[in-house]
């Protein structure tokens, strides 16, 4: 169990609870919506950093939005959606955070064909172990960007992430098929993959 | 856990000032002590 939890309202906060969990030798780690695989968002005796109060999202071009670890995919969508513009990859569950799903790199049923969430991140701000705010891209410190991005929390706490949009389509249709074989069920899957248009493909 | 307790109290009278919430209650801990 934590010894306590900070809600920060600001980075500058987050940057406090680094340098101060420094100065006594205690861990410290960032929570969204607690869904990591292996407690990652744990942290016995330290400090846990809520980013439940990080949560800004706001638009910085048509194609570009700007969105704290704490915002929840949902609320992403709603908000691009109302530009008609998508996230180009989405967890299936879209009830956990922005900040949890970059430091794990984030698949979605669209993978197949665009990759994780994290391809589609071009800016970050990070706050270092050292307690450091950074800026970070592909062109600016491109290390410290390679290494946040799905580094499992372990390289840097996101405080605020620029996400990649694309136009989101006006209508869909769902389509689902029942196998009682597998050899038919991934036969099926090969040629779906390569159909255009591209769509979002899950099996259970 | 008066252990615990303790260390949390050592941990309160060292804190820097936040413009944010600083929560040492249990039940909040205990929380943020699953996934």
């Amino acid at each position: 169990m934590p010894l306590g939890v900070l809600f920060p309202k600001t980075p500058t906060d987050v940057q406090r609870a680094v340098r101060f969990a420094n100065t006594q030798n205690i861990k410290i780690c960032m929570r969204g919506t607690g869904g990591a695989a292996y407690g990652q968002s744990q942290v016995a005796s330290g400090i846990v950093i809520s980013s439940s109060s990080l949560t800004a999202i706001r638009w910085t071009d048509d194609d570009l939005i700007d969105a704290g670890p704490g915002a929840l995919w949902k609320e992403v969508c709603e908000a691009t959606l109302s530009r008609n513009r998508t996230p180009p990859v989405l967890p299936d569950n879209l009830f956990i955070s922005v900040g949890g799903t970059l430091n794990a790199a984030g698949l979605g049923e669209t993978s197949y064909r665009l990759g994780a969430q994290v391809d589609h991140a071009v800016e970050l701000d990070v706050v270092t172990g050292s307690g450091d705010l950074t800026s970070c891209s592909a062109a600016r410190n491109a290390e410290l960007f390679q290494m946040v991005l799905a580094g499992m929390g372990q390289c840097g706490i996101i405080v605020r992430a620029r996400l990649k949009l694309r136009p989101a389509p006006a209508s869909v249709i769902v389509r689902r098929f029942a196998y009682e074989d597998r050899g038919s069920f991934l036969a099926d899957l090969a040629v779906l993959a390569k159909a255009e248009p591209a769509g979002a493909i899950t099996g259970i | 856990m008066q252990v615990h307790a303790s260390v949390a109290g050592h941990l309160a009278s060292q804190l820097p000032p936040f413009d944010s919430v600083f929560v040492f209650d249990q039940l909040v801990c205990r929380a943020m002590a699953t996934d």
